[in-house]
């Protein structure tokens, strides 16, 4: 403890010199703390969300897969269209559970700087989407519609029985239900039936994809391969999906770990020329010490608490500036991210805490070694000669 | 000196505290007023700034403001944002973008009014009308012009337009009611936040 005391002291002799060092240091960590809260919250998120869907696998025309595959978890105009004769092959699939055909559209008015999402659908896929709580009932008929528990906020609609209509395509519908937030996209959909979309956007008897629940999650590889058979469809399976955007986070994560390894490497050089000018400037000092019969382990022992104190400080300091910066840090990486989960995207986790509490720690030791070193190996007799 | 330092040392940490959570402030407000840079020349031509005050209904003003309108406000109209519209250094008006449920859905309205409280004109930025088209024409806008609080065109403790004072958009009575409504509402604000308040 008085070993930590002489340090702290010895490191605040010089405040701006330690201040700048302990600040350099920690903003290194709070990067570090947010990169790797940031990619458990992600990983959390998206697991949740895919979770939630209620489908393995889904089949979307023939063009970019993904893009389809992440228009249709996050909403969009999907360009593409198949026949919904598609549907009758994939139900004699003997291992289907359920197969729910769905049309997804979008009608976007830029000088209401708004984009209203439709989702047509049939009862197979409220069969998929069981977590659902509804306000209200399913679709009474043609002109139903059911509001995501976002879109209904938006619109003021607290009350099944309102209506809604659809300017650009002179369709009125009357709301039969309003989704309890799900946490998840459907949030902010717009849904009505099929045949309903398929009217309204003028592709009847098309549809955007066809979401697939296998009865055995272990079939899904036989199930993807009689699906493939079809004509003008691809086959995307969610843990595909799940393991593409995590390959896409892995490769980003992978680029920032390197420049806030650099940015740590160049900390601790930093934190290595506070303490040795620091061990300079007390020559005589130390020499007096070594005089007075301390040995050169307690010399030793005396800078490299210093450095690991320093570590200390600046590690507390960034993961505390990172927690208390975590709330802005998700709302700018989910303006920036395209493919963001609804619910929280960085996730506090104590397992991170401590590695980061460790590395920082690590960072003290390697950087106090030479300093302390050198401290220890100082003559006292030319020490204290020292001018 | 030391008394100064200590008190720079506070200074400088609720200077890095302040701008840590100043940018999640300006998240959370509520802003409704989607094109600022178009609306507020339309609505003043000879506007040259505009500048954003947030003011929080406190209890107080929100027991004010019920009791005045004879209904509740709405549970998430406890920050509203005004904007003070300049002409120089001259302050010539408020704006106040405001949101009520019409026939089809939401309106989001732009109001324009003097310092006084008397409506200068309105906008609107976002609805789901039929007659939306109407409901943003000048014929309909024309007779919001000069009324304040003392124009009685809203029936008393509801929602509904008083056909004595305006005269609805044919076919869009709900939609038209919605914005008078909204019109007394941001009134009623505007009296409870700024005027009363001085």
């Amino acid at each position: 403890m008085k070993f930590i005391l002489f340090a702290l002291k010895n490191l605040l002799r010089n405040k701006i010199r330690t201040l700048l060092t302990v600040l350099s240091i920690a903003v290194s960590v709070t990067v570090l703390f947010s990169l790797l809260s940031f990619t458990k919250g992600y990983e959390k998120g998206m697991t949740s969300e895919l979770g939630k869907m209620g489908y393995q696998i889904m089949i979307v025309p023939r063009g970019c897969p993904y893009e389809a595959a992440s228009l249709a978890l996050s909403g969009g105009k999907i360009p593409n269209y198949f026949d919904y004769s598609v549907l009758e092959e994939v139900k004699k699939i003997p291992e289907v559970e359920i197969a729910a055909p769905f049309f997804m559209s979008a009608i976007i008015r830029p000088d209401e700087d708004r984009t209203d999402i439709y989702f047509g659908m049939d009862e197979n896929m409220f069969q998929m989407k069981k977590y659902w709580n509804i306000k209200g009932s399913y679709f009474k008929d043609e002109n139903s519609l059911i509001m995501g528990g976002d879109a209904a906020y938006i619109e003021q609609t607290d009350e099944p029985g309102q209506k809604f209509y659809v300017r650009e395509k002179d369709r009125e519908f009357v709301v039969t239900g309003i989704l309890e937030r799900t946490g998840t996209k459907d949030d902010g959909f717009f849904f009505i039936p099929l045949k309903a979309a398929q009217e309204m956007f003028g592709q009847k008897d098309r549809v955007t994809g066809i979401a697939i629940r296998v009865k055995d999650p272990t079939l899904i590889p036989t199930v993807v391969e009689q699906l493939e058979k079809l004509p003008d469809s691809q086959v995307i399976t969610m843990s595909q999906l799940m393991g593409t955007m995590m390959n896409l986070v892995a490769q980003a994560k992978t680029l920032i770990l390197s420049i806030i390894i650099i940015a740590i490497i160049i900390s601790a050089l930093g934190a290595l020329n506070t303490v040795l000018m620091s061990v300079f400037e007390r020559t005589k000092e130390i020499g007096v010490m070594r005089a007075m019969g301390a040995g050169r382990e307690h010399v030793f022992q005396l800078v490299w608490v210093e450095t690991l104190v320093m570590a200390l400080i600046s590690g507390i300091l960034g993961i505390g500036i990172a927690l208390i910066g975590m709330g802005l840090v998700e709302k700018i990486i989910k303006k920036l991210l395209p493919l963001a989960p609804q619910g929280s995207v960085v996730s506090f986790d104590p397992n991170t805490l401590l590695i980061c509490l460790g590395f920082v720690i690590l960072v003290g030791l390697v950087a106090g070694i030479y300093p302390a070193y050198r401290a220890s190996k100082l003559k006292p007799i030319e020490a204290i000669r020292t001018e | 000196m030391k008394r100064f330092l200590k008190s720079k040392k506070i200074i400088l940490i609720l200077t890095v505290v302040l701008a840590i959570y100043f940018p999640l402030s300006t998240f959370a407000a509520v802003c409704v007023f989607r094109f600022p840079d178009r609306d507020v020349y339309k609505l003043y031509p000879k506007a040259t700034n505009y500048k954003s005050v947030i003011k929080k209904v406190e209890k107080e003003t929100k027991e004010k403001c019920e009791a005045f309108l004879g209904k509740p406000l709405d549970s998430d109209e406890t920050e509203l944002t005004f904007y003070e519209i300049y002409k120089g250094k001259e302050l010539i008006g408020m704006i106040h973008p405001h949101a009520e449920r019409g026939e089809y859905g939401t309106i989001e309205v732009v109001w324009a009014f003097t310092l006084d409280g008397k409506i200068i004109d309105f906008t609107i930025q976002r609805d789901r009308e039929k007659k939306g088209k109407e409901l943003n024409g000048p014929d309909f806008r024309k007779q919001f012009g000069g009324k304040d609080l003392n124009s009685p065109f809203v029936l008393e403790n509801t929602k509904e337009i008083n056909t004595k004072l305006l005269k609805p958009v044919q076919e869009a009575d709900k939609g038209s009611s919605a914005i008078a409504y909204g019109a007394k509402k941001t009134l009623t604000f505007y009296k409870y936040l700024f005027q009363e308040v001085k």
